[in-house]
């Protein structure tokens, strides 16, 4: 069993312009990816040359020995896998990294996605029913309800006001909490602005400026959050050292350390 | 049929190795592939301190190449020789340790701490990483600051010697002449092509440390041609010729130009496979050439 094998596309759906799910069959063994894994996956053969780098892309899902891709397309790779077929062959790494950390019995389980970011959470919802899911999206064309777990809690936002309350999913988030008594794990995937967003609201350090500043912000109960963080990288294996993240125990590796982060030792970019 | 090949008093078992800054301390590719079918392993750049390395984003696709700024982040040489080569040594390859200082002391005293340490084959001098601070670049670029520093390294050490050559320099074979006449055993060429994008949306430079190195196929033919006129003009020092080998095809041309050995870089992080497809493919040109040494090859570009 290795964690470099090929894989043949089963099927391409176009889930809007520009976001498809991939089915993907492993054409060897491979491991069971954890929720919160990902893989590196390029087109297949040395010559080609353009894109040259495989690119790091979240398990949404793995059952009966397939491999479920939620892919957007951001570039040159993407946009030729959107084009995919059935009978395509990939080639794959992984599964790479650290998935989300194990929810402890006596906690709650919160999930935040931003639009794509809906992919690296998923499986963790599978795992976890009783998860309330927050997804926020730009739109309602943005917004993929059929790949959700049927009886889950889910709360929508979107920018536009086109689908589900209008406005910042993290805002809703807050809210919500604020009414909450119980500890709570909170695992969230989206944009690089949104993981900001959410390690200033719930980092310890984030909470300290809050409760200065806001007398009542007392009241939120123990929130332990993690983030999923998307950097560029070259081979998803630690050799490259591109993928670095800033965190209080000096630079770390999207790939190896990550991709999953405590807000508390993420240190923020200044702005 | 001979694929051992000798570089200045080393002996691999086959002319391909990998290189510098793209295969980690080499155990982090030990689960996808035999560390023992490699010729060498050139481990990532160490200094006498641990070093932190330029902030993100370092990274940057660019057509059939790659642009890093690094910035050189390793372990530094002390943790290297304590955690990672106990481990490294279990494998029936090369170690190859490439180095670098801030300083010609600093050189000196990598190289001679690398030198105390037991189950390291060779130094490769690096004075060519395009991502270290403003004035750094001199060591591989000014041709009396390169003799300096090869010169005081080779006064420190008795392993194999390897300057590996930066190819941000008017004259190659000038750079060349300096290093083997300090003392160099051998070279390794070539290094990253000093390269910068920018984001015309944001209008800022794509990578932080706004210039990078530039890696992949996009530099073969720059590195084919300093490898060729380095040879020619230098027949008798043994070259490791690098850059943008994606193939056993593009290892071979290197090999007819001059290298007696090759090493494959930004391909490993594409195929972690591809040194040992390299390895198969030169094989089996060897049998479709009806050549049975490898070392036949060397320099063999008719022209």
């Amino acid at each position: 069993m290795s964690r470099q094998f090929k894989a043949k596309v089963i099927s391409n759906t176009r889930l809007n312009d520009g976001v498809f799910l991939l089915v993907l069959r492993p054409l060897s063994e491979t491991f069971t990816p954890y929720p919160g894994q990902f893989y590196m996956i390029g087109q297949s053969g040395a010559t080609l040359k353009d894109p040259l780098l495989k690119r790091p892309f979240s398990c949404m899902d793995y059952k009966d020995g397939l491999l479920y891709l939620l892919i957007k397309v951001r570039g040159k790779l993407t946009a030729i896998l959107r084009d995919y077929t059935a009978g395509n062959v990939l080639e794959l790494i992984g599964p790479l990294g650290n998935g989300f950390p194990a929810v402890g019995s006596n906690e709650r389980l919160i999930v935040a996605a931003g639009g794509i970011g809906i992919a690296s959470v998923l499986m963790l919802m599978k795992a976890y029913p009783q998860a309330v899911l927050f997804y926020g999206v730009r739109s309602d064309s943005d917004l993929f309800v059929d790949i959700l777990p049927k009886r889950a809690e889910v709360y929508i936002t979107s920018d536009d006001g086109t689908v589900g309350l209008k406005g910042s999913v993290l805002q809703m988030l807050k809210q919500y909490l604020s009414s909450a008594t119980d500890d709570v794990k909170l695992y969230a995937c989206g944009p690089h602005t949104m993981t900001e967003q959410l390690c200033r609201m719930f980092s310890e350090r984030g909470r300290r400026c809050r409760v200065s500043s806001e007398t009542s912000m007392d009241v939120l109960p123990k929130i332990d959050a993690y983030v999923s963080i998307e950097e560029r990288m070259a081979c998803g294996v630690a050799t490259c050292l591109g993928c670095t993240v800033d965190t209080v125990n000096g630079y770390r590796l999207v790939c190896k350390d990550g991709p999953v982060f405590n807000v508390n030792d993420v240190i923020l970019p200044q702005t | 049929m001979n694929l051992e090949v000798s570089i200045a008093g080393l002996r691999l078992k086959n002319p391909v190795m990998t290189a510098s800054g793209t295969f980690g301390y080499g155990l982090e590719y030990a689960e996808l592939l035999d560390l023992s079918d490699l010729g060498a392993i050139i481990v990532k750049g160490l200094s006498v301190k641990p070093a932190k390395g330029n902030p993100p984003p370092r990274i940057w696709e660019t057509p059939c190449g790659m642009l890093n700024s690094i910035g050189l982040q390793n372990i530094g040489i002390t943790a290297f020789v304590q955690d990672k080569l106990p481990l490294l040594r279990q494998y029936d390859t090369l170690i190859i340790v490439n180095f670098f200082g801030d300083t010609i002391d600093d050189f000196v005293q990598g190289a001679g701490m690398l030198s105390d340490a037991s189950g390291i084959h060779a130094l490769e001098l690096n004075v060519s990483c395009p991502n270290k601070q403003a004035g750094w670049s001199a060591f591989g670029t000014n041709p009396a600051i390169l003799a300096e520093v090869v010169g005081q390294v080779r006064k420190v050490t008795t392993l194999p010697l390897i300057v590996k050559l930066s190819p941000n320099v008017t004259d190659i074979v000038e750079m060349a002449r300096v290093a083997a006449g300090a003392g160099a055993d051998a070279l390794s060429l070539i290094n990253t092509l000093t390269g910068m994008a920018i984001d015309i949306e944001t209008k800022q430079p794509r990578l932080s440390n706004v210039v990078g190195g530039l890696s992949g196929p996009a530099i073969k033919p720059v590195a084919v041609r300093m490898l060729w006129q380095v040879h020619r003009a230098l027949p008798s020092i043994p070259l490791i010729g690098m850059g943008g080998i994606m193939t056993a095809e593009d290892a071979i041309e290197f090999l007819l130009a001059g290298a007696s050995a090759v090493a494959i870089g930004t391909a490993n992080f594409v195929d972690p496979q591809t040194a040992l497809k390299v390895i198969h493919g030169i094989e089996q040109y060897l049998v479709r050439k009806h050549v049975d040494d490898v070392n036949g090859l060397v320099g063999g570009v008719i022209c």
